[in-house]
């Protein structure tokens, strides 16, 4: 890597935030941090007013097991997964598709801080949907005696909805500035391969960053480290990568 | 960097700081005010098997024991016969009651070592009197006056540690409560595990917290049943008593696949007991109220016995016996 890092990052960050908060990809965003919003309030509408109950497998499910639910299933397996896809994949391939990646490049700034940039301002754009967003559900599901109780797996629960956001990202950013349709196969390994390795017996599961995200399993460090590989690997690869625009 | 992204910045900040100022605030006061672990524990000594605790003047002064009390109306003879032997009137006398043991619960044996202590209004001086017309004893242990009474038939002890505060048991288990009060032994406080559970039931009206081992023996299922259930290290059981009954019992399996067995083996009682009860709407609406939840290593199943369910069980009930 060539010249400073962190003064063009910077600049590179400021930039690819606004066009990330509102830009057109900014809609499924919404969509993403709204949706399970929407779905808290006529949950616990339908169920305070009793009109309604969830039973699974025979037994009633009350709004902090929903909560749990909603944070395992649609936070943890799908928003998070499917924004690092979108996003992280994006980053730069988007940049390539639309033949703008040439007027990143002739600027002087090394091209790892236009990946470093980038990957932050996508880390604050989604950190700042998405934890509100499960914040705001925590707080219309639960009853307010079981907030406090509850308090400490909140926390936990946000840290690691930052902390996969953070590695999907990065993974996904790295495929971006490695592969010509990355898409596609992130949305396979999310969609695809961490559904199937998951269930899978024996040490298959270790493979997938959702294995990591459970609440039983300690894989802060892993988490952390394979971000961090992979954003260095996404700076590595830009600066050596030639690409060749379509014409 | 754009006005609008900066206020967008803000908000989204802002909103996760009142969230998280909410959760602190809502933890804060339940660690400052909900903590209803009573100070009484600090006499359990540490090898307690099961600790059992209930506020008896809640109990006592809920519409729920009314109910119950018309229920079952005849009933007052046991009460009547505790009175006699120890002068103490349950009903007006106590007002919590924490009990704990040392052995297995269902086997009288030696080790059982079970201890009572409860807070109320005692007359020291007859319930004492009357532990000396049956032989009692009087001694100094750790300051306190313990009376009690030893021989073949009987081993009993009592002493007032503070007041109101009356410690009965064995005369070993009184005196290992003394010695856990002062410091002198290891209390129950030192178990991180069983305090664990106990912070998680004691703000029920009565809760109870076992090793497995030691209450199995008390199981209303039979033998053979209680040998296919997965393993379990503890039970805890927690209610809530007002008009009705809230109540929550959570099993520690001793692994995440002992949750799950166990879970699945709870879910095929309800199933049958839902099978037997549907035409009964008494049992139809406490079947509907429970909940069953696994987690981790944890199994908890919780239920309702609302005044209306009551009632439609009593209705049952008398239906039945007619």
């Amino acid at each position: 890597m060539s010249g400073p890092l962190l003064g063009p990052a910077r600049r590179m960050f400021e930039l690819a935030l606004g066009e990330m908060l509102w830009g057109r990809r900014a809609v499924f965003m919404g969509l993403a941090a709204g949706a399970p919003i929407l779905l808290a309030v006529v949950a616990r509408l339908t169920l305070a007013g009793g009109s309604a109950v969830l039973v699974v497998n025979g037994s009633r499910i009350d709004s902090e097991a929903m909560f749990g639910t909603a944070v395992s299933l649609l936070y943890l397996r799908f928003i998070v997964p499917a924004l690092g896809v979108f996003y992280g994949t994006s980053l730069i391939a988007e940049e390539i598709e639309e033949k703008t990646i040439t007027y990143l490049f002739v600027r002087p700034m090394a091209r790892g801080a236009i990946v470093l940039g980038k990957y932050l301002a996508y880390l604050v754009c989604v950190v700042a949907v998405v934890l509100p967003s499960a914040a705001l559900v925590f707080v219309i599901m639960v009853p307010f005696a079981s907030i406090g109780p509850l308090f400490g797996t909140v926390l936990r629960d946000l840290g690691v909805m930052a902390l996969g956001l953070a590695t999907y990202g990065a993974l996904f950013l790295w495929a971006g500035v490695s592969f010509k349709r990355p898409l596609v196969g992130g949305l396979i390994f999310v969609f695809g391969w961490e559904s199937v390795a998951l269930v899978l017996p024996g040490y298959v599961r270790r493979l997938t960053i959702a294995y990591y995200l459970q609440p039983t399993v300690p894989g802060v460090a892993t988490l952390l480290a394979v971000a961090i590989i992979a954003l260095f690997l996404a700076m590595q690869t830009i600066e050596r990568r030639e690409y060749v625009l379509e014409q | 960097m754009a006005k609008r992204t900066r206020i967008f910045l803000l908000a989204s900040a802002g909103v996760l700081t009142a969230v998280l100022a909410t959760g602190l605030v809502a933890w804060a006061g339940g660690a400052v005010a909900g903590s209803t672990t009573p100070d009484d524990i600090a006499y359990v000594p540490g090898n307690a098997q099961m600790v059992a605790y209930a506020d008896v003047r809640q109990v006592m002064n809920s519409p729920f024991r009314d109910r119950l009390r018309q229920l079952d109306a005849d009933n007052n003879a046991a009460a009547d016969g505790f009175e006699a032997r120890t002068g103490i009137n349950f009903e007006r006398d106590v007002d919590s009651v924490l009990i704990a043991s040392t052995g297995r619960i269902s086997v009288p044996t030696p080790s059982d070592r079970a201890l009572l202590i409860a807070h109320g209004r005692f007359d020291a001086v007859r319930i004492e009197g009357l532990m000396r017309q049956q032989g009692a004893q009087v001694d100094q242990y750790r300051g306190k006056r313990v009376v009690a009474i030893k021989n073949d038939a009987n081993d009993a002890a009592l002493t007032f540690a503070g007041p109101g505060l009356l410690l009965f048991g064995a005369g070993d288990s009184v005196r290992a409560a003394l010695d856990a009060k002062a410091g002198a032994a290891q209390g129950i406080g030192a178990n991180t595990e069983f305090m664990a559970l106990v912070n998680d039931v004691d703000e029920g009206t009565a809760w109870s917290v076992a090793k497995f081992d030691s209450v199995a023996g008390r199981s209303p299922l039979p033998g053979g049943i209680v040998n296919q259930l997965p393993p379990i290290n503890w039970l805890a059981a927690s209610g809530r008593i007002d008009s009705g009954l809230h109540g929550r019992v959570r099993a520690e399996a001793q692994d995440e696949q002992s949750a799950r067995d166990l879970r699945d083996v709870v879910q095929g009682f309800l199933s049958l007991a839902r099978l037997q009860g549907s035409r009964d709407p008494g049992y139809k609406g406490m079947l509907d109220s429970v909940m069953l939840n696994a987690q981790g290593k944890s199994v908890s199943l919780s239920f309702e016995l609302t005044p209306a369910v009551l009632d439609s069980l009593s209705q049952g009930g008398a239906v039945r016996r007619r």
